[in-house]
């Protein structure tokens, strides 16, 4: 055998050898609901045989996005849990006071003292309000501190002229600077049922699901973990069923996409009517529903 | 001295010099050792367990000059001691899969008594921590690169029997680590591994078969750190969090079986 020959079996060997052992790494994206601002059905859910299964579906994907850091393994260090209040105290701060300004005007010189430019967006009238702040790096003052925000806020009240009523914050790829020693990306919904009382505040989760509509979970209490089941209790949003109470019990995540493998949901309306939907291994579903005055199953 | 240079390396790749071609296939029996800390000294997790793999290799020796190009492949699953995210006791299992690619640059100044090396390194480190009843499954792959010198010399030699040292100091470089958090909607960040080194000594044991074959055992002990990443700031939909990598100590201890064959036996035959 020629040598020459030899030594291109050796380097395809090598290569080969390479190649294979180079693998890995599975290529899921990153989360696409960033952004995302829930613009559906909050009033309460008609559970009925049409309803049922839809609601129980979406809300069984509805827990996976409620699910937290706390059931990782140590193998990196969670250095702090950054407390974004501060920034909606400012926020809700800066809204309030503009709240009565023509639509389009630049606020920079009240809202931004530390620099920058802000501009509001506020639809004049009353009930329910939808003002959109951008700010471009502003620096804002929250107390003894100061931060720089970039981005666009929607704040939504409920009510303008009722100071009990809800409002909610929707940060959508917003920077926030000075909070923390790095730039903090905000993408998410702080929702409030008092204007008056920020002890009403919750974090909720506005997420796209399988069916292409956007839906929100808020309110959540989940603990467990993918493999063993979720146990827990939250409030889901319909996009345009409207909204109910859930409890889980053992959901578990894995051969089903983001819907669940086993468990179960057991959802209420405060109009009295509910259902329950059981998730089973082979992705299919099962369920009741109780519409108040007719019951069934699907 | 770039004439000098050019020089040797026409010397070295000429013709006229009698050069030897050598592949190496090798099997290890590997106890891994990894610690975490963290920045007040504590320990922050630990695995244990053995990560038995193979290697190849190709050697090309001229005169006082020799060059090796290396791959590796070992995993296996170790145990991992530690705590959840949120302070609870948790004991599950890790999959290791190491990846090494090495090319070393070896130069004989007097004799084969005394061999003096550089090499560069590349590694990559997939950690998979498997789901337990009280944690969820998390994967981390590192990379880094290693640039370092030695030297092997021969510490007892009769008729086909010898014995090798091999004392190693290395550098790493370039290290990140990739931490998959998608599943709990924080995508996948990147931090930047702090300075690491490494120190790395083996002892082995070599009969010569024939002419242009050999059989070698031996027992490798390599000591890596890294310390302290980066910290980075991660969003979800519900929650901002900063992270980072604790500082680390890695070490292996190898039992390998070694076979060398001269590839220019194929020539003269």
């Amino acid at each position: 055998m020629n040598i020459s020959i030899i030594k291109f079996y050796l380097a395809f060997f090598i290569t080969c050898l390479l190649s294979a052992c180079g693998g890995g790494g599975s290529g899921s994206g990153d989360n696409s609901s960033a952004g995302v601002t829930f613009t559906g059905n909050t009033s309460p859910a008609e559970i009925n045989e049409t309803t049922a299964k839809d609601i129980g579906e979406t809300s069984g994907e509805a827990i996976l996005q409620a699910s937290t850091t706390s059931s990782l393994p140590g193998a990196f260090e969670t250095v702090e849990q950054i407390d974004l209040m501060p920034i909606h105290l400012s926020v809700i701060e800066t809204s309030k006071s503009l709240e009565l300004l023509p639509s389009g005007i630049d606020v920079s010189a009240q809202v931004c003292t530390g620099g920058g430019s802000a501009n509001v967006s506020s639809p004049s009238g009353t009930g329910k309000v939808v003002q959109t702040i951008t700010y471009n790096n502003c620096t804002l003052s929250s107390g003894l501190s100061n931060f720089t925000i970039d981005g666009t806020v929607i704040v939504i009240y409920e009510n303008i002229s009722n100071p009990n009523a809800g409002f909610s914050l929707s940060y959508q790829n917003v920077t926030v600077s000075g909070i923390t020693d790095q730039v903090v990306t905000i993408n998410y919904t702080f929702t409030c049922t008092n204007l008056s009382d920020t002890s009403s505040c919750v974090t909720s989760s506005v997420f796209k699901g399988s069916d292409g509509n956007t839906h929100k979970i808020s309110n959540f209490e989940i603990s467990g973990t993918s493999s063993f089941g979720y146990n827990g209790t939250a409030s889901f949003s319909h996009y345009s069923i409207g909204t109910v109470s859930v409890s889980a019990t053992n959901l578990t995540y894995g051969s089903c996409s983001g819907s669940p493998d086993g468990g179960s949901i057991s959802f209420t309306s405060s109009n009295g009517s509910s259902g329950t939907i059981t998730f089973n291994s082979n992705c299919t579903v099962s369920g009741t529903w109780n519409s108040g005055t007719v019951s069934g199953s699907f | 001295m770039r004439l000098y240079i050019f020089t040797s390396l026409l010397f070295l790749f000429s013709p006229c010099v009698i050069a030897n071609n050598y592949l190496h296939i090798s099997a290890n029996l590997t106890n891994f050792d990894y610690q975490e800390y963290l920045s007040n000294g504590e320990n922050f997790n630990k695995e244990t367990g053995s990560i038995n793999g193979l290697s190849a290799g190709y050697s090309y020796i001229a005169n006082n000059v020799g060059f090796n190009l290396k791959a590796a492949y070992n995993a296996g699953n170790v145990d991992y001691l530690g705590k959840t995210q949120a302070g609870v006791e948790l004991n599950t299992t890790t999959k290791e899969h190491f990846t090494e690619i090495g090319a070393e640059l070896i130069w004989y100044p007097v004799s084969f008594n005394l061999g003096l090396y550089a090499k560069f390194q590349w590694f990559e480190w997939q950690r998979n921590i498997l789901p337990s009843s009280q944690s969820i499954a998390l994967n981390e792959v590192y990379k880094w690169q290693n640039f370092g010198v030695g030297f092997v010399m021969p510490i007892f030699q009769y008729n086909k029997h010898e014995i090798e040292l091999q004392l190693g100091l290395s550098h790493s470089t370039n290290g990140h680590l990739e931490v998959n958090l998608s599943d709990i909607g924080f995508g996948k960040p990147k931090l930047d591994l702090g300075e690491g080194s490494e120190i790395s000594t083996s002892l082995t044991y070599h009969l010569k078969l024939t002419n242009d074959t050999r059989l070698s055992i031996g027992l490798t002990h390599r000591q890596w750190e890294f310390s302290q990443s980066n910290s980075k700031v991660v969003s979800s939909n519900t929650n901002s969090i900063i992270i980072r990598e604790p500082r680390s100590k890695t070490k292996t201890t190898s039992l390998f079986i070694s076979y060398r064959f001269n590839l220019n036996l194929f020539s003269k035959t």
